[in-house]
């Protein structure tokens, strides 16, 4: 069954990179819009004369397999290393980010375990999580200008890193502090209780794997968050990673970059994804008899 | 005396319904400044083309108010066929592949398919709504036959098998009333998703355009005179904290998108 799941997701995979330049196609040929811009822009082909949809579809076809989405009407550059150059930028966020709503998520489950007061506040203090990330960058950015400190140097990564990692850490405290709850409540763990084992022995020896396992689990969607709203910290603070390129692309219609960054990042996340759960089912043990 | 939070709700209500009408009908019809600070006569200050903050964000809320009256009973109505379809035919082949596709498509990107939809089908609020509710159907259906396959494991179920009752009837009469209640619940809870799925495709102008106008636009203009013109960001984003908290407050739809994380 999980080798099944994998197979199915690999499939679906190639499916998606022939489909995404069907699209256009598809859309012109229903007559729900005419983007030939989008064509002209990223392929070089002008089908406002007869070129047939097949040849469309080869050309764009070939164009994604080559990771070659032309170039930007506006710097003139390459879209790839527009691509290349502003992930680097944006990792620089998305990697601390990481690093936060995992250790400080934790941190917080392992309170909210210990005391009930912690837990409490914690509580109270939830609704924080349901407020936009946008809202903290304009915030954020207007205090720092504010308390006079100059928001273009470094510290800005420091401030995304911390935005973004606003609502994972929500997520993963929750996570775990749900995760221990289960399985100190399991069967699995009374029966190893029983053989004889500590709790500080169970842990250590079977249930470490667990948390990891569910850390895993929302993993990729973490990913997807990141990379889908990082737009919302990248403009305000002025980081020329993958959010401010694709906004400053759509204002100036750079359709090369705009289409470049879409299809790349849809096809790099759901390889991220199949990775992810190769090995969340290489790991989990309950997964085996599936 | 304490005052009850019932009680704010009903003033803010009132001060923005009064407000717009007030200010549709006098004040608009006065001279404008451009850029100007909040006054009595504009409330929220008037941005660069000179057109009043308050009003503009009052249409920002019209049009959220919209989307997601015709977002949410869509997806609720579409993911709930989707779902009981998925589950009715037993055709294990074809119930694998499609089981398999939602998993899958839940795994996917879905805020940057939007994105790369609406650039080939154009920008625009009603091509926006439209790819909102292509995107978030498949989730739901996958809800309805998580649940739907859930409550088919029920002893009442089994015995109602057993006295020879259909299968239509059982689905319509035993399944579906046993899913409904938590099924709005689920879709309820996705109000503050659709809003800022919405939020974000109006950031990036590929919503709602001139004259018209929303909350990510708003934001948009405001972040040029983030320094210079406070009121061009201020006000929208108190608008935006109170009415994600508001949906926080009345726990509208109750239920847990954090589980959304997880596979």
């Amino acid at each position: 069954m999980a080798t099944k799941r994998i197979i199915y997701r690999l499939i679906f995979l190639g499916l998606t990179i022939l489909i995404i330049p069907l699209l256009p196609i598809a859309i012109i040929f229903l007559g729900i819009s005419n983007p030939e811009y989008v064509i002209y822009g990223t392929l070089n082909m002008d089908v406002s004369h007869s070129v047939s949809a097949w040849k469309i579809y080869t050309t764009f076809l070939k164009h994604i397999m080559m990771c070659d989405f032309g170039t930007s009407t506006a710097s003139g550059q390459l879209v790839i290393k527009e691509i290349g150059s502003a992930l680097g930028e944006s990792a620089k966020s998305i990697i601390p980010a990481f690093c936060f709503s995992y250790g400080v998520g934790t941190f917080i489950g392992v309170f909210i375990i210990k005391s009930q007061r912690a837990e409490n506040l914690w509580k109270k203090s939830a609704f924080v999580f349901c407020v936009p990330m946008i809202v903290f960058s304009y915030v954020f950015l207007y205090l720092l200008d504010r308390m006079g400190i100059d928001f273009l140097s470094s510290i800005k990564y420091l401030f995304t890193s911390l935005i973004l990692s606003i609502y994972p850490i929500h997520i993963v405290s929750k996570s775990f502090s749900k995760t221990i709850f289960e399985t100190t409540k399991s069967d699995f763990f009374s029966f190893h209780q029983s053989c004889g084992f500590n709790k500080k022995q169970i842990w250590k020896k079977f249930c470490k794997k667990f948390i990891f396992i569910d850390y895993l689990s929302f993993f990729e969607n973490l990913v997807i968050y990141m990379f889908g709203f990082i737009f919302f910290v990248e403009t305000p603070f002025g980081i020329h990673g993958i959010g401010y390129k694709f906004v400053f692309a759509i204002q100036r219609f750079d359709y090369p970059v705009i289409i470049g960054f879409c299809i790349f990042s849809i096809i790099l996340l759901s390889i991220i994804g199949v990775l992810t759960e190769m090995i969340r089912l290489r790991l989990d043990p309950r997964t085996i008899n599936e | 005396m304490r005052i009850q939070k019932r009680v704010i709700i009903y003033f803010l209500v009132f001060f923005w319904v009064f407000g717009y009408v007030y200010k549709s009908f006098i004040v608009n019809l006065e001279e404008t400044k451009y850029l100007s600070a909040p006054s009595l006569r504009n409330w929220f200050g008037t941005d660069l083309t000179g057109a009043d903050i308050f009003l503009r964000s009052m249409n920002a809320l019209g049009i959220e108010i919209i989307t997601i009256s015709v977002v949410l009973p869509t997806i609720y109505c579409l993911g709930l066929f989707l779902g009981m379809l998925l589950s009715y035919f037993s055709n294990d082949k074809i119930r694998e592949f499609f089981l398999n596709l939602i998993h899958y498509w839940v795994t996917l990107p879905v805020l940057l398919i939007a994105l790369f939809l609406l650039i080939l089908i154009g920008a625009g609020q009603i091509n926006a709504i439209a790819v909102m509710i292509f995107i978030l159907i498949p989730t739901q259906a996958l809800y309805v036959y998580n649940q739907l396959e859930t409550a088919k494991k029920n002893d009442f179920v089994i015995a109602k098998m057993s006295y020879g009752f259909s299968k239509s009837y059982i689905y319509i009469h035993h399944l579906f009333p046993n899913i409904v209640k938590g099924f709005t619940n689920y879709t309820l809870a996705r109000i503050p998703e659709i809003l800022m799925m919405n939020l974000a495709l109006n950031f990036l102008g590929l919503g709602i355009q001139s004259p018209n106008s929303s909350f990510g636009r708003l934001l948009f203009d405001g972040l040029s005179f983030m320094f210079s013109a406070w009121w061009m960001w201020v006000f929208t984003v108190g608008e935006i904290i109170f009415l994600f908290l508001l949906i926080n407050k009345f726990k509208i739809g109750d239920g847990d998108i954090s589980n959304e994380f997880r596979r």
